[in-house]
C-alpha cells in the first residue's frame, strides 16, 4: 500500500515537473478558502481581475474542500483576487502573479441580493394565472374561425371531434365575454366565429370557477376566454353540401350576436348524408352524467330493434335530421347570470335488414328469422333555465331541466312468412333540477348538493295481427294487440360532505340519501276482446319504493410508492312494490356494508402492479317487480312475479404492467373475478314462436365471470413499425333455467387483436388492424355451437402539398355463422382547402364497392343473434364552407 | 392520447422524493426563446426557473415546477367532490423543455421526461469557457462575456460578476457570476433573465427517484427515433384511431422539432 504511494507521488512530481515545463507561461495561484470558522467553503468563485477595467482574467470555483487552482498568463503583472460566495461576504486582495499560495477566509454574511426584474416587450401579457394572445398578432389570412386561431397558440390543441385541450387537458370552461353561454357546447362557437370579431384570447390557468373555493380549493383545470372587439356584432358562418344518388343535402347555417351583457347564438342544420348531427347536442363537460339516469325514459316496449355496424355512421345511417338550438345568456346583475337554451332535434331514421335469433335449450334448439322494415321518427325537445350567483362568499346554482321527447316507430316484420306490423309510441316528458350551494363554516367548507328530477313516459305497441293466440285469446285469431303503459318516477338525492387532511391520510366524511318513487300502470287490450282470460293477469298497477340513506367515511393513505385506498359505506337500504291490482305487496329492508379497498405500488421504473377488492349488494330494479303479463315485443311476453332480487358480488382484480420505453416494449397483464350470489332463477320459456316469457323463481344460485387480458407492443425500428398484439379471454358461468330444466350456462370468448401500424414516409402513413374472435356457448358443458369472426381494416393516408389530404380505407369482416357471409368495404375522402377565400372544397366517396348489406354476430348465455344491416348505397358528397360576417 | 401520455408521465413523477428540505436562496427565472424548427425562423418562448441553494442549483422549465406543485396540491387536496385520485383530470403544466438538471461543481445530473424518465450525466469540468474582454451592461448588471461550445453548438455566454452565483440556465455552470444571458450562434436558443427573486418559502426539489441510466448518446438517439416515427411510438401507449388531421398534425409537430438543443453527444 505504501508502495503503491510512493509510485502515485512520483508520478505526480514527474507529471508536474513535466507540464510545468511545457506551460512555462501559465502561473498557479493556489489556495485554499475557509470560514471563520475553519470549514472550508465549497463552491466559492475566485476570479482574477484585470486591475485597469475590472474584467475577470482568469477564475477557478472550490471544490469541497475548499481548495482552488488558479491559472493566470504571466502578461499581467499582478492581478486582484476576488472571492465570492453566496453566503459569504466577498473579500479581495492585490496580488503579483506568481506561483504561490494564498488562503481566504470569509465571514458569513446574510447577503441579500435585490430582487431584479427585467422588463421585455412580449405579444404575451401575463398576469398572475391569466395569460392573454392578442389575436392581431397571431392571426394569418388562412384563419377564418377562432378555432383555426386557437390551434395555434402555445398549450392548446383541439381535438378532431372539437374538444379543446390545453396542456393536454381539456378545458373547463369556455367563456366569451366572461360569459358561459354555452355550457360545454362550445363547438358552436368555436367552428362558426370569424376571427375578425376577435380582439384576444385569455388563458385562465388554474381556473376554479366557484369563486368562494377559489384561493382555497386548488384548481388544475384551464378555462378560455374570448374577449372581442368593441361593440355588437353579428357574425357566424355557412356550410353548404349536395351530393347523390338518391339527392343528398347537408346545411348548417350559424349566426351569432354578442353583447356586454347579452349573449346569443342559434344554429339550424339539416342532412340526409348520415351525419349524426344530434352527437352536437353532447356537452364535453362532465357535471351532470351520474344524475340523469332517472330522467331518462326505459324502453318497455320495443319494437325489434338493429344493433349499427361498427363503423362510421355515414355508411349506414339513413337519416333524415334536422336540428334547432338557440342559446341566450343575460347577466341580470353582477355576478348573477341568467341562461337560456333550447334544442329541438328531428330525426326521421329508417333501417332495414334481417336477423337470426337461435336459443339453445337442453332439448331443443329454436332458430327464428326476421326480414325487417323500421321507420322511425324521434322529436325531441331540450329546454334548460340556469342561474349561477358566484361571488367570493358564497355559492349557489341552480339549473332547471326541461325535456319533451316524441318517438313514433312502424315496423313491418316477416317471421318465416307470417307478416307483423308494430306501431310503437312513446311520448315523454321530463323535468329535473340541479342545486348547488356551498358556504364556509370555520375555514371548512360545506358543500350542500341536491338533485330531483319527475319523469312520465307513455308507452303503446300495438302488434297486428294479435301475437300469443294460443296464451291470449284461446288459440283463435284475433285481429291486433295493444299494449298501454305508464311509467312515472320521482327521483330525488342529496348529499352533504367535507373534506379533513391529516398529513399522509386523508379523511372525506359524507352523508347523502337517495330515493325514487316509482309508478307502473299497464294494460294489454286484445281487439276483438275475448272472454276467457283472466283481466287481471294483463294489467299492473305497481308503486316501487326504494329509498336509501348512507353515510362513508373515505381514507386515502400513501406510503412510499404505496397507495391505499379506502371507502367504507354503510347503506340502510327500504324497499317496498306493492300492486292493489292483485293486492300484493313485497318489502325488503337491509343495512349493508359495502367496502371497496385498492393498493396499488410502482415497483421499479418499469414493473407495477394493482390491487383491488370490492363488495356490493344489489336489489334488483323495477323491472324485475311487475307481476301483470306486459307484451313487451311482438314475441315477448313477461311478468315477474318474484320476491326483490337480492345479489351480493364480490369482486377481485389484480394488474401488473411492465414497460421498457427505451426498447419500445410494453406489456401489461390484468385478471378481474366477479362472483355473484343471487337469490333468484330467471326462466324464459319459449314457445313456438319464439315467444318468450320470463318469470322468476326463488332459488338460490351463483354466477362467475373471469377475465384476463394480455396487451404486448414492441417497436420494430428497422421497420419503422409498431407491432402490437392483444388477447382477451373471458369465461362466464350461470345457472338459468330454459324449457323448464336447471341448466349451467357457459360462455367462452377469445379475442385476438394483432395489429400494425408503418410510418411509409412523411407523407404517407398505414394502418393495419384485425380482430379474430370465436364465441362459445354452452349448456350443462355440452358445446351448442361456436362462432368465428374476423375482421380486417386497411387505411392510407396520404398529405399532398400544403394542407390537402386523401384518405382511403378499407374493411373486410367474415363470419362462419347464418350462411358465411363475406363484407367489403371502401371509402375514399379529399379535402382541397383555397385558403386566401377562407373557402374549404371537400369531396367524399363512400361505399365504393356498393356493398349492400353488414352481417354481425352476438351472443349471450343462452342465444346466438346474427344481425344484417342494410348499408346507404355508394354515394358521392361535395361540400363547401365558408364564412360568414 | 395526450391525456393519457401526461397521465403517464404523472404517474412517474408521482413517486419522486423531495431531494432536499434546504430552503432555495433565489429563485432566478430565465426567458426561454427557442427554434425548434430550424427551418422556420418562428420561435417560441416559455419560461424557465433556476432554484439556488447553497451548493448546487436546480434548473427546469417553470411549468415542470407548477407541475410539481400540482401533484403536491393533488396528493394533499385532491378534488373533493370525488373520493378517487383521478390523474386524467387534473390539467398538470406541459412543457417543450421537459428537462430537469441538477448543478453541483463536480457533476450535472441531468433528467429528461419522455415517456419515461431517464438520466444521463455531465461533467462540469468539460465546458472550456473562453472568457473574452467584451463587457455589456443589462439591466445595469455589468456581463462579461465568455464563450463555450457544447452539444454540437457553440454559444456566446454574458456573465456577471456583481451576482456571486456560479450558475446559469440549463446545465450551464461554473463560471464565476450569474449567466445572465447564453445563445448559440445562430440563435436557435436563447436564454435571457428575466428576474431574480429572492424566496421567502421552502421549495423542495424533487429529484426522481425511479429513472432508467442512459449514456448521452443513446438518449439522442432516442430521441431521433421517436422524431422519426412520433405516431407509431404515441400509438404503443395508446392504440388510437387517429384522424389524418390528427396524424398530420403530430407528425408535423415533431417533424417540426428537428433542432434539439443538443444536437451532439459531446
Amino acid at each position: 500500500m505504501k508502495h503503491d504511494f510512493r509510485k502515485l507521488y512520483l508520478l505526480l512530481i514527474f507529471t508536474t515537473f513535466f507540464f510545468g515545463g511545457l506551460f512555462a507561461q501559465t502561473v498557479k495561484i493556489e489556495g485554499k478558502i475557509i470560514s471563520n470558522e475553519e470549514e472550508p467553503i465549497y463552491n466559492a468563485s475566485v476570479s482574477a481581475v484585470d486591475l485597469r477595467n475590472e474584467l475577470v482574467i482568469s477564475y477557478a470555483i472550490t471544490d469541497s474542500l475548499g481548495n482552488y487552482n488558479l491559472l493566470i498568463s504571466p502578461t499581467y503583472d499582478s492581478v486582484k483576487l476576488i472571492v465570492k460566495h453566496i453566503g459569504f461576504r466577498a473579500v479581495s486582495q492585490n496580488a503579483r502573479v506568481e506561483n504561490k499560495q494564498i488562503d481566504f477566509s470569509l465571514e458569513p454574511s446574510i447577503l441579500q441580493l435585490e430582487d431584479i426584474e427585467i422588463k421585455a416587450n412580449s405579444l404575451i401579457s401575463d398576469s398572475n394565472d391569466t395569460v392573454t394572445y392578442h389575436i392581431d398578432a397571431v392571426k394569418s389570412q388562412n384563419d377564418r374561425v377562432l378555432a383555426d386561431i386557437l390551434k395555434k397558440l402555445p398549450g392548446i390543441e383541439i381535438e378532431s371531434d372539437g374538444r379543446i385541450l390545453y396542456q393536454g387537458k381539456p378545458i373547463q370552461k369556455y367563456y366569451i365575454e366572461g360569459l358561459d353561454l354555452l355550457g360545454g357546447r362550445y363547438s358552436l362557437a368555436n367552428n362558426n366565429m370569424p376571427t375578425d370579431a376577435v380582439e384576444s384570447v385569455q388563458i385562465l390557468e388554474n381556473h376554479q370557477p366557484i369563486r368562494m373555493l377559489d384561493s382555497l380549493v386548488f384548481s388544475d383545470k384551464a378555462s378560455i376566454n374570448i374577449k372581442l372587439k368593441d361593440g355588437v356584432s353579428v357574425i357566424g358562418q355557412a356550410k353548404l353540401g349536395a351530393g347523390f344518388s338518391p339527392m343528398l343535402w347537408d346545411v348548417n347555417l350559424t349566426p351569432m350576436l354578442f353583447s356586454k351583457r347579452r349573449q346569443f347564438l342559434a344554429t339550424y342544420q339539416t342532412n340526409n348524408i348520415g351525419e349524426n348531427i344530434g352527437r352536437q347536442l353532447n356537452r364535453f363537460s362532465i357535471e351532470e352524467l351520474s344524475k340523469s339516469q332517472y330522467s331518462k325514459s326505459r324502453k318497455w316496449l320495443n319494437i325489434q330493434p338493429f344493433s349499427p355496424p361498427p363503423f362510421s355512421d355515414r355508411m349506414w345511417l339513413d337519416n333524415r335530421s334536422h336540428l334547432y338550438s338557440l342559446n341566450y345568456l343575460s347577466r341580470i346583475k353582477e355576478n348573477i347570470d341568467v341562461r337560456f337554451n333550447a334544442n329541438y332535434l328531428n330525426e326521421k331514421i329508417d333501417k332495414e335488414g334481417n336477423a337470426v335469433t337461435v336459443f339453445y335449450t337442453p332439448s331443443d334448439t329454436i332458430r327464428i328469422n326476421e326480414i325487417k322494415e323500421n321507420n322511425e321518427d324521434t322529436r325531441t325537445l331540450q329546454g334548460e333555465l340556469k342561474l349561477e350567483k358566484n361571488t367570493s362568499k358564497k355559492y349557489l346554482l341552480n339549473s332547471l331541466e326541461f325535456e319533451k321527447q316524441w318517438i313514433n316507430q312502424t315496423q313491418q316484420l316477416n317471421n318465416s312468412g307470417s307478416f307483423i306490423t308494430q306501431i310503437q309510441a312513446s311520448p315523454m316528458t321530463s323535468i329535473s333540477n340541479d342545486f348547488n350551494y356551498l358556504f364556509p363554516v370555520d375555514k371548512k367548507i360545506i358543500n350542500i348538493k341536491s338533485f330531483f328530477s319527475y319523469l312520465n313516459n307513455d308507452q303503446e305497441l300495438r302488434v297486428e295481427p294479435g301475437p300469443f293466440d294460443d296464451f291470449l285469446n284461446n288459440g283463435d285469431n284475433y285481429e291486433f294487440a295493444s299494449q298501454k303503459l305508464n311509467h312515472e318516477v320521482l327521483y330525488s338525492m342529496g348529499s352533504v360532505n367535507s373534506i379533513y387532511n391529516f398529513n399522509k391520510l386523508l379523511v372525506k366524511p359524507e352523508v347523502g340519501y337517495s330515493f325514487h318513487k316509482q309508478q307502473l300502470s299497464s294494460d294489454l287490450i286484445r281487439s276483438p276482446e275475448s272472454q276467457n282470460f283472466q283481466t287481471s293477469d294483463l294489467k299492473n298497477n305497481l308503486v316501487y319504493t326504494y329509498a336509501q340513506a348512507y353515510m362513508q367515511l373515505g381514507l386515502e393513505y400513501k406510503h412510499d410508492y404505496w397507495v391505499f385506498k379506502l371507502t367504507t359505506p354503510l347503506k340502510f337500504t327500504r324497499l317496498d312494490a306493492a300492486d292493489k291490482t292483485v293486492e300484493r305487496e313485497l318489502e325488503l329492508e337491509r343495512v349493508t356494508f359495502e367496502p371497496k379497498l385498492s393498493i396499488s405500488n410502482r415497483l421499479s421504473d418499469k414493473w407495477s402492479i394493482g390491487l383491488s377488492l370490492g363488495r356490493s349488494n344489489n336489489f334488483g330494479n323495477i323491472e324485475q317487480q311487475y307481476m301483470g303479463y306486459i307484451l313487451r315485443g311482438y314475441r315477448s311476453l313477461q311478468r315477474n312475479s318474484s320476491d326483490f332480487q337480492e345479489r351480493l358480488n364480490h369482486n377481485i382484480g389484480a394488474s401488473i404492467d411492465f414497460k421498457e420505453p427505451l426498447k419500445a416494449f410494453f406489456a401489461s397483464l390484468n385478471y378481474y373475478s366477479s362472483f355473484t350470489a343471487n337469490n333468484l332463477v330467471f326462466s324464459q320459456i319459449i314457445g313456438n314462436q319464439g315467444e318468450t316469457e320470463l318469470i322468476s323463481i326463488d332459488l338460490d344460485n351463483n354466477s362467475s365471470s373471469h377475465n384476463l387480458n394480455l396487451n404486448l407492443s414492441k417497436f420494430i425500428s428497422q421497420l419503422n413499425s409498431t407491432l402490437s398484439f392483444k388477447v382477451a379471454l373471458s369465461r362466464i358461468e350461470s345457472q338459468q333455467i330454459i324449457g323448464g330444466n336447471f341448466a349451467d350456462i357457459g360462455n367462452d370468448n377469445i379475442i385476438l387483436n394483432p395489429s400494425l401500424y408503418i410510418d411509409l414516409a412523411s407523407w404517407a402513413v398505414t394502418e393495419y388492424e384485425s380482430t379474430f374472435s370465436r364465441l362459445t356457448n354452452s349448456v350443462n358443458n355440452e358445446n351448442q355451437a361456436r362462432v368465428w369472426q374476423q375482421m380486417h381494416k386497411l387505411r392510407l393516408i396520404f398529405f399532398i402539398g400544403n394542407a390537402q389530404f386523401l384518405e382511403m380505407s378499407g374493411e373486410y369482416f367474415k363470419n362462419d355463422f347464418a350462411g358465411n357471409r363475406d363484407n367489403y368495404l371502401l371509402n375514399l375522402g379529399y379535402t382541397y382547402p383555397i385558403s386566401k377565400k377562407r373557402i374549404d372544397l371537400k369531396f367524399s366517396w363512400t361505399n365504393i364497392l356498393n356493398a349492400g348489406s353488414f352481417t354481425s354476430v352476438y351472443n349471450n348465455e343462452f342465444s346466438y343473434y346474427s344481425n344484417t344491416y342494410i348499408l346507404r348505397p355508394s354515394q358521392v358528397v361535395f361540400h363547401i364552407n365558408f364564412g360568414i360576417n | 392520447m395526450k391525456i393519457i401520455l401526461i397521465t403517464f408521465l404523472s404517474l412517474l413523477f408521482f413517486n419522486s422524493v423531495s431531494w432536499s428540505q434546504e430552503s432555495v436562496n433565489y429563485i432566478i427565472y430565465y426567458n426561454l426563446s427557442y427554434q425548434y424548427d430550424s427551418t422556420n425562423d418562428k420561435s417560441h418562448n416559455e419560461k424557465m426557473a433556476l432554484y439556488v441553494y447553497n451548493n448546487y442549483s436546480y434548473f427546469s422549465s417553470y411549468n415542470h415546477i407548477l407541475g410539481d406543485s400540482v401533484q403536491r396540491m393533488i396528493e394533499k387536496n385532491f378534488d373533493p367532490n370525488s373520493g378517487e385520485l383521478d390523474l386524467t383530470k387534473y390539467d398538470i403544466p406541459r412543457t417543450n423543455f421537459p428537462f430537469r438538471i441538477i448543478k453541483s461543481p463536480e457533476q450535472i445530473r441531468v433528467y429528461h421526461e419522455h415517456l419515461a424518465i431517464y438520466r444521463y450525466l455531465e461533467d462540469p469540468s468539460s465546458f472550456c469557457w473562453e472568457i473574452q474582454n467584451e463587457t455589456i451592461t443589462i439591466n445595469g448588471l455589468k456581463c462579461q462575456k465568455a464563450l463555450v461550445t457544447h452539444g454540437g453548438r457553440n454559444y456566446t455566454a454574458w456573465f456577471t460578476t456583481d451576482i456571486p452565483i456560479n450558475s446559469g440556465p440549463y446545465i450551464f455552470t461554473g463560471l464565476p457570476g450569474l449567466i445572465v444571458k447564453i445563445h448559440d450562434d445562430r440563435d436557435h436558443y436563447n436564454f435571457t433573465l428575466l428576474e431574480i427573486k429572492k424566496s421567502t418559502k421552502d421549495l423542495p426539489i424533487e429529484e426522481p427517484q425511479s429513472f432508467q441510466e442512459i449514456t448521452k448518446a443513446e438518449f439522442l438517439k432516442m430521441m431521433n427515433d421517436y422524431r422519426r416515427n412520433p405516431i407509431i411510438h404515441i400509438k404503443q401507449y395508446a392504440n388510437i384511431n387517429l384522424s389524418p388531421e390528427d396524424i398530420r398534425r403530430i407528425k408535423e409537430r415533431e417533424k417540426r422539432k428537428n433542432n434539439p438543443i443538443e444536437l451532439t453527444a459531446n
